[in-house]
C-alpha cells in the first residue's frame, strides 16, 4: 500500500469515529464496561492475594534453641537457619523479648507470671519461608540442625493457605479469560453493527474498485483508537470505583488487620493490560466482522 | 469493449435470468437496455459488474474475461468502468467535492491529483458551485450529476447507468441523459438501463430491447422498434417490452412515442399532457387504441 494511502486510509479510521460517533459511543461503552469489569475482578484478586501474602508470611516456623547453647553456638544456629533453603529470612528472639511479648499478649492475666523469673522461655528463632509448597521439607531441614530443643509449625494453616490461593489464581484466571472472551464477542458484534450501518460507504468503494484491505484499514483504524480511548476511559473509572470502595470498607478490613492494595502499584500493568486488550480486541473484532462481512458479500456492490 | 457470447445466467434457485444473450457493444457506443421489470436488465448489469458470474457463455469486458477473473483482479476491473445508480449511492455525510474524490481516494490517488480531477469533473456536470453542499442540500437531479462525476473522476471509458433517470423529475432527466450523450460524444461508451420509453425515443441511439432473459431487438434507432412488436401490443393491451410510463398505461400515448400512428402529427415532440389533451380531441385514435384497453 502507498505511503499517501495509508496517511488518508488512517485519517478516515479517526474521521470515521466522530462521523459515526453514536456508534462509536456503543462499542467503547460496551468495551469500557468489559473493561472496567476486567479491572475490578484483577483489583479483587490482587487483594485476596495480598490477604493471603500477608497470612503466609505471618505463618512462622518457630526453631527453639537449646537452654545450654553458647552465644557461639546460637550464631551458628542462625547461620545454618538462613542457609537452609527456603528459608526468607530469620529473627533472633532473646529470652527475654519473648517472655515480654508472652506478659503483652497475656494483658491482664499477666499476673499468672508474678514470681517466675524472665528466662522461662527458651531462645527463639522466627522464621519465614519463601514458598509454603515447600513448608514441610523445609521443617524437616531445620529440625537436622544441631542446639535445636524443638519446632512449632503450622501445617494445617499452610496448607489451607496453598489451596486457597490456588483456588483464587484458578477462579482469577477463569472469570478474566471468560470476560476476554465476552469483549472480543461484543466487540465484533459491535463492529458487525457498525459496518452494516455504513454498507453504503462499502459498496460505494466496492463499486469504484477499492481492494478489500482498502476497505478493512479504516476499520482497523478505527478499532485500535476505540480500544485505546476505551483502555483509557476504563482505567480512570476502575481508579474511581476503587477509590469509592475503598472509602466504604477500609474501615471494615481495618478491623481484620489488613489495608487496601494501593491502586498506584497496579495502574501502569492495567493500562497497559487494558491496552493490549482494547487493542486487540479492536482490532480482531474488526478483523473477523469484516472479514466474515466481505466474504459473505463476495463481489456484490449493491447491497440491498 | 463489451461482449456477451451465448450468455446464460441461472440462478441456485432455478431462475433462468438469461437465455443466450448476444451483444456486442463497441467502444464510443451509446447503448439503452430496455425492458419490462423481471426481464433480466439487473442481472445482466450485476454480470457487467462482476457481481454476478455467467453460468454459461463468455464475458468480455474492457479485455477482462468475466468468467476466468480472479477475485484479486476484480477491484482493478472495476475501475476500468464508472457505475451510476437510481438512488445515486451518495454517502450523506460528504460534500459533493468529497463524495466525488471518494472514488479516487478508495483507489489510493494522490490528494494532489484528487483535488485537479475531482474540481474538474466538478465542472464538467455543472456543479463547481455546489461543491461544498452536502447530498441533502441538493436536488434529485444535482445529486445524479455528483453520482455521475464521482462515476466520472476515475477517467473510466466505460459508463454504466442504471436507470439514472428513475428518481429524478422528467426535466432533470433530460439533463442528465443531455450529460451522458455530451460525455458519449466525447468519446466514453455509454450503457444505460431504463424504463423510461420518452427518453428511448427522444435520445436516438441504440436499443437492446430484453424481454424474458432474451434479446429480443437490437436496433440502432428506437424508430425501428419491429412493426410486429407494436401490433402485438395493440392486440394484446399490454407492452412486454417496456414498462408502462404510469399505472393506467396509456398504450395508445406509448405506442405513438415510439412511432405508431404517425399520420397523427407531431405529438411525439410534446409533453405527455399535451399528448393526452391530443388524444382526446382525436377520437378515432382512442377508438383504435380502445382495443387495448
Amino acid at each position: 500500500m502507498k505511503h499517501a494511502s495509508i496517511r488518508y486510509l488512517t485519517k478516515e479510521g479517526f474521521r470515521n469515529i466522530w462521523s459515526n460517533r453514536l456508534m462509536s459511543l456503543a462499542s467503547v461503552s460496551v468495551l469500557s464496561a468489559c473493561l472496567v469489569l476486567l479491572g475490578c475482578s484483577f483489583m479483587l484478586f490482587a487483594n485476596i492475594d495480598a490477604v493471603l501474602g500477608r497470612i503466609e508470611a505471618q505463618n512462622v516456623i518457630m526453631v527453639f534453641a537449646k537452654d545450654d547453647a553458647t552465644d557461639a553456638e546460637l550464631d551458628e544456629l542462625k547461620n545454618a537457619i538462613d542457609s537452609t533453603p527456603n528459608v526468607a529470612y530469620s529473627e533472633f528472639i532473646p529470652k527475654e523479648q519473648a517472655y515480654q511479648e508472652l506478659l503483652e499478649s497475656l494483658g491482664e492475666d499477666a499476673s499468672l507470671l508474678e514470681g517466675l523469673g524472665n528466662d522461662i522461655l527458651p531462645d527463639a528463632f522466627r522464621v519465614t519461608v519463601s514458598d509454603m509448597n515447600q513448608y514441610d521439607n523445609t521443617v524437616e531441614a531445620l529440625s537436622s540442625l544441631d542446639n535445636i530443643l524443638r519446632i512449632r509449625r503450622n501445617s494445617d494453616l499452610a496448607t489451607r493457605l496453598i489451596g486457597m490461593r490456588t483456588s483464587i489464581v484458578y477462579i482469577g484466571a477463569g472469570i478474566i479469560i471468560m470476560l476476554l472472551f465476552v469483549a472480543l464477542f461484543i466487540i465484533a458484534n459491535t463492529v458487525r453493527i457498525t459496518m452494516f450501518t455504513r454498507r453504503l460507504e462499502i459498496s460505494i468503494m466496492k463499486a469504484v474498485g477499492a481492494t478489500n484491505s482498502f476497505i478493512r484499514w479504516p476499520f482497523m483504524v478505527e478499532g485500535i483508537l476505540l480500544g485505546i480511548i476505551s483502555a483509557s476511559l476504563s482505567v480512570g473509572l476502575v481508579f474511581l470505583i476503587y477509590r469509592l470502595a475503598a472509602t466504604h470498607i477500609q474501615n471494615l478490613i481495618g478491623i481484620l488487620g489488613a489495608t487496601l492494595v494501593p491502586f498506584g502499584e497496579y495502574a501502569v500493568m492495567l493500562y497497559l493490560g487494558f491496552l493490549a486488550v482494547g487493542i486487540l480486541t479492536g482490532f480482531f473484532g474488526s478483523l473477523v466482522s469484516l472479514g466474515k462481512y466481505l466474504r459473505e458479500q463476495g463481489s456484490v456492490v449493491k447491497d440491498e | 469493449m463489451i461482449e456477451f457470447r451465448n450468455l446464460t445466467k441461472i440462478y441456485p434457485n432455478g431462475t433462468k435470468a438469461l437465455k443466450d444473450v448476444n451483444i456486442k457493444i463497441e467502444k464510443g457506443e451509446f447503448v439503452f437496455i430496455v425492458g419490462a421489470s423481471g426481464a433480466g436488465k439487473s442481472t445482466l448489469l450485476k454480470i457487467m459488474m462482476r457481481e454476478e458470474v455467467a453460468t454459461s457463455g463468455s464475458v468480455i469486458i474492457n479485455n477482462y474475461n468475466l468468467n476466468a477473473i480472479k477475485k484479486k483482479d476484480i477491484p482493478k476491473f472495476r475501475r476500468t468502468m464508472g457505475i451510476v445508480f437510481q438512488d445515486f449511492r451518495l454517502i450523506p455525510n460528504l460534500s459533493a467535492y468529497d463524495n466525488v474524490a471518494f472514488a479516487m481516494r478508495v483507489i489510493g490517488a494522490k490528494e494532489r491529483e484528487v483535488r485537479k480531477r475531482v474540481t474538474h469533473t466538478l465542472s464538467l456536470v455543472g456543479l463547481s458551485s455546489k461543491a461544498k453542499c452536502l447530498p441533502a442540500q441538493l436536488s434529485g437531479g444535482e445529486q445524479q450529476r455528483v453520482a455521475l462525476a464521482r462515476a466520472l473522476v476515475n477517467n473510466a471509458d466505460l459508463i454504466i447507468a442504471d436507470e439514472p433517470t428513475g428518481n429524478i423529475d422528467p426535466e432533470m432527466s433530460y439533463e442528465i441523459v443531455d450529460l451522458l450523450n455530451h460525455l458519449n460524444a466525447n468519446g466514453k461508451t455509454i450503457v444505460m438501463v431504463t424504463h423510461e420509453h420518452e427518453l428511448v425515443r427522444r435520445f436516438k441511439h441504440r436499443v437492446i430491447v430484453i424481454k424474458e432473459g432474451r434479446v429480443v431487438a437490437d436496433l440502432n434507432n428506437p424508430d425501428e422498434l419491429d412493426e410486429s412488436m407494436l401490433t402485438e401490443c395493440v392486440e394484446t393491451g399490454v407492452c412486454k417490452y417496456f414498462d408502462m410510463p404510469n399505472e393506467n398505461p396509456d398504450i395508445e400515448e406509448f405506442l405513438r412515442s415510439y412511432g405508431a400512428y404517425e399520420d397523427s402529427g407531431d405529438a411525439e415532440s410534446k409533453s405527455s399532457d399535451d399528448k393526452e389533451t391530443e388524444a382526446e380531441k382525436e377520437p378515432a385514435l382512442t377508438a383504435e387504441g380502445g382495443q387495448a384497453q
